[in-house]
């Protein structure tokens, strides 16, 4: 704590909303004053005919808390969780092995890599998984061919294939924070606690997870939270079969016109990830105090 | 140097390496497919080079992708200039203080997409603002800020403070210490939030849909777009060219680096090869703007023959500038804001009744158009949505029914219980679209595809969920190719769809179901504010000859409501059960109407369906 109280009594503090005035303004005016007029928006109710009508109430958020929709909500955040701690375990390693390399040149070809594969359209990224999952796909035929399985397997159009996808989209999402924060890393304090005799794993949980620790939250917020509101993936890997908060929105959009009842539930699920990010927060920061010597 | 017993673990590099498979996995497949012989990505049929000569040629789909690396680039340099200092700012002071910053951070994240493109399109609509190249870069930075933000704060978590300290005690001025120890520190950051924000940016689709107006297409939308008639290796070849680019760059870069070249020596090379591979795709378009009389034209994919629109740009001295849609409300949203700026639109019968209902057509000049009574099948016109089209001309028309491979089912009944029937469960699919799904379980228990009645749903819906078991998936984007693949062998599809998938296999059979379908039609419209009326007319007129009409059914699949244009088509056109059904089974087919306030009850009802 002690330092930070240095940098903010230094002369350039006074200043310091200098820094960040022109993204706050831009953010009000952008994020903050269209989603106003979305709270608006989830008071009023929807005409006969698919308009809206100025009639203020809470009549939305009380149909949104019916027990249909919750357990949609509960279905994707257990989905989003899961493609969170498999994007956290296989992002870890591979920012990790991204930072040991020695010049910064092959760093950055590497973090290059890691986010080209996304520089092809969403679209066209799900097609080629397709391809590769279906049953008479790609997958199960070189399986087939190998005589490694006797009857394809069942890979699209069910919830695994719903994770695959959202953990091909997030993956890099999760590595280039985790690479920002582990590259910063001495290593010399590593190799100290090699040298006293600790194991990898024990260097790992020690060393490796409490130094990196804004990355892992950062990394974590950037893939939980759109995970949640997915809904073309699953839609177009899972064959929309069961429904995703994403899903339920954007249908009270595109396809009832109800945008009075879609912004209510998106309001909800808003301020419930917003508690959780939050609660995330100060579990790791107090956490952390709580370890500084 | 290479301290520290499992910094260079093998295992490690193992594991990374089965990563970087995972992620280009399905780039290999892209780029496999990019030179595959078949138009259907199925199989593999042989090599050609064909689909890089179709894509040179496609300037829609130049311009789309000149558009987006314009976006993208203007893009991350402006989040960079506004996120950069934001992050250094917030990382110096604690972050309870900010609660309101935080929050407006975390929004952008938190909201799901269509939301923003809703309230986005709403503040626009509300601005007046004519809706194009600026209001989709200032979208775009505004969701893209974040990421940087948060990549260079919790980068600044780390700096030593004694380093900043240490400079300002030698001396330094705020601006120094930023320039000299703050940003050369923040250099990973920048760069990963950077790569970042250039990906979203080339990656979004759905909230730029809703703020893109005339001519402002981007690749995202372009390709979503053209996925309706099924994508083509073409999308393959204009990825797989723009990696190959940027992989060329990125290399060429990292040579240089190693061969001891400064970045202040490349970045300038780097920036002209960018320029290079920019400058010459949307030449085209900057040269020719506002030369010619333009015609901003809004359009279904897939409703145009190859040189429909070229054959009137000559004829008319005018240029036409086609933007595709694939979501009847991103449509609506923008028509709804007022300032997309196009001269025709092409609505479905519904959406016409709520563009005129909110005051958003100009009525017709009829003296204008006459065509429109001299080739237009009467059937067509005089239609509930618009009974004496004073806003509307039918263009096209199709129907909803079952597509089947002749090969794999056997026999099957004439009607929609084959959808339901036990023999085929796995391999069935239907529309992901609720009205349609409503309508063929309504149509199943003889009821009107439009009832209200709650009774009747209720009876729709329990079919539903005894079908949902036997299904393989809802799917409304690429059906036809399930059923090509052989993956499916019954699909509720469009016959449009279903047309073209008979001529890429001819086992494949269509049937109009005998309870009766859904019909559409899709017609041309005038926004009520468009700029180009008078040419508007003339396109319209245009597009109603016959020889146009019989080129556009050849080319798309989907047939044309001109009675005219009949003695220009081919005997084997004429007999593609999925292109002319025979009229018998049409009598007792309905055009979808807004079902008022049953529609909450058809969505809630839905919605357990698929819960389940």
């Amino acid at each position: 704590m002690q330092p930070r109280r240095t940098i903010k009594s230094s002369s350039t503090s006074r200043l310091s909303w200098v820094w960040h005035a022109p993204a706050l303004i831009w953010l009000a005016v952008l994020i903050g004053l269209p989603l106003l007029s979305v709270a608006v928006l989830s008071l009023a109710r929807r005409s006969p005919g698919g308009e809206t009508e100025w009639v203020l109430g809470i009549s939305n958020y009380s149909r949104a808390l019916d027990p249909l929709y919750l357990w949609i909500h509960a279905r994707s955040l257990l989905l989003a969780l899961a493609t969170t701690l498999i994007c956290l375990a296989l992002g870890f390693p591979v920012a990790y092995f991204i930072t040991r390399q020695p010049s910064a040149g092959r760093r950055n070809l590497y973090l290059f890599l890691v986010t080209l594969p996304f520089w092809t359209s969403f679209l066209i990224r799900t097609y080629a998984w397709i391809l590769l999952l279906r049953t008479e796909g790609l997958i199960n035929n070189g399986l087939l061919a190998l005589g490694a399985i006797e009857q394809p397997l069942p890979l699209l159009y069910n919830n695994f294939a719903i994770l695959v996808g959202l953990v091909y989209t997030e993956l890099p999402f999760m590595i280039l924070p985790l690479y920002t924060a582990l590259e910063r890393i001495d290593r010399s304090q590593i190799e100290a606690s090699s040298d006293l005799g600790c194991s990898a794993w024990q260097t790992f949980w020690r060393i490796l997870v409490p130094l990196s620790r804004p990355g892992i939250t950062a990394g974590v917020v950037l893939v939980f939270v759109p995970s949640v509101g997915a809904y073309l993936t699953p839609d177009l890997l899972g064959g929309a079969k069961s429904l995703m908060t994403g899903n339920l929105i954007h249908s009270q959009f595109a396809v009832v016109r109800d945008h009075p009842f879609g912004s209510a539930i998106a309001f909800i699920v808003m301020v419930g990830v917003l508690a959780l990010v939050a609660a995330s927060h100060r579990a790791t920061r107090e956490h952390s105090e709580l370890r500084a010597p | 140097m290479m301290a520290g017993s499992y910094v260079s673990h093998p295992k490690l590099s193992l594991f990374t390496l089965v990563i970087f498979a995972f992620l280009y996995l399905p780039l290999a497949v892209l780029l496999v497919f990019s030179f595959n012989e078949s138009r259907l990505m199925v199989d593999w049929q042989g090599f050609t080079t064909i689909w890089y000569r179709i894509l040179l040629q496609d300037q829609g789909l130049l311009d789309a992708l000149a558009n987006s690396l314009w976006v993208g680039l203007c893009t991350t340099v402006l989040s960079l200039l506004l996120g950069v200092p934001a992050g250094v700012g917030l990382a110096r002071r604690s972050s309870h203080r900010h609660i309101a910053f935080e929050v407006l951070l975390l929004l952008p994240l938190v909201v799901p997409e269509i939301i923003l493109a809703v309230a986005f399109a709403g503040l626009y609509g509300f601005a007046k603002l004519r809706l194009g190249f600026g209001t989709i870069l200032v979208t775009h930075v505004a969701f893209s800020l974040s990421y940087v933000v948060f990549m260079v704060r919790s980068r600044m978590a780390r700096l030593n403070p004694s380093l900043v300290e240490a400079a300002m005690d030698l001396g330094a001025g705020p601006c120094q210490v930023f320039f000299r120890v703050i940003l050369p520190f923040l250099a990973p950051a920048v760069l990963a939030s950077s790569l970042m924000v250039f990906t979203i940016s080339l990656d979004d689709y759905v909230i730029t849909s809703f703020v893109a107006g005339a001519g402002n297409t981007t690749l995202p939308l372009q390709i979503y777009s053209m996925a309706k008639e099924g994508l083509t290796p073409e999308i393959n070849a204009v990825c797989t060219l723009l990696m190959g680019v940027t992989v060329a760059m990125a290399l060429a870069a990292h040579w240089a680096q190693r061969a001891a070249v400064s970045w202040r020596k490349m970045a300038p090379v780097l920036l002209l090869i960018a320029a290079a591979a920019i400058v010459p795709l949307g030449w085209r378009r900057w040269t020719t703007a506002g030369h010619d009389q333009v015609l901003n034209l809004y359009i279904w994919s897939g409703y145009l023959a190859p040189d429909t629109l070229k054959v009137f740009e000559q004829r008319f001295q005018a240029r036409v500038q086609c933007d595709l849609y694939d979501s009847v409300e991103a449509m609506l949203a923008k028509l709804q804001s007022g300032n997309a700026g196009y001269d025709v639109v092409v609505p479905s019968d519904y959406a016409v009744q709520i563009l005129q209902r909110r005051g958003r057509l100009s009525p017709l000049n009829r003296s204008q158009i006459p065509n429109l009574e001299q080739n237009l099948d009467p059937q067509f016109l005089g239609r509930p949505f618009d009974p004496e089209n004073r806003y509307s001309v039918p263009y096209t028309w199709g129907a909803t029914g079952i597509g089947y491979r002749k090969d794999r089912v056997g026999t099957i009944p004439g009607g929609w219980e084959a959808l339901w029937e036990e023999r085929f469960r796995g391999k069935i699919v239907m529309l992901d679209d609720m009205r349609e799904n409503f309508g063929a379980a309504l149509k199943l228990s003889g009821f009107s595809i439009n009832s209200r009645n709650r009774a009747e749903l209720e009876a729709a819906k329990t079919l539903l969920e005894k079908q949902k078991p036997l299904l393989q998936a809802y799917n409304s984007s690429n059906f036809q190719e399930l059923l090509v693949s052989g993956d499916a062998w019954l699909v509720q599809g469009w016959n449009g769809q279903i047309a073209k998938a008979i001529r890429d296999n001819p086992a494949i059979g269509f049937l109009l179901p005998r309870q009766g379908t859904t019909v559409f039609i899709d017609s041309f419209c005038i926004p009520a504010n468009a700029a180009h009326k008078a040419l508007a007319h003339q396109f319209i007129n245009y597009m109603l000859e016959p020889e146009t009409a019989a080129a556009v059914v050849k080319a798309t699949g989907y047939n044309v409501a001109n009675r005219a244009a009949r003695p220009y088509l081919s005997k084997a056109l004429l007999n593609n059960p999925a292109l002319f059904p025979d009229s018998g089974s049409l009598e007792k087919c309905e055009m979808l109407q807004d079902i008022g306030e049953a529609t909450l009850l058809v969505d809630r009802l839905w919605t357990e369906v698929r819960s389940k």
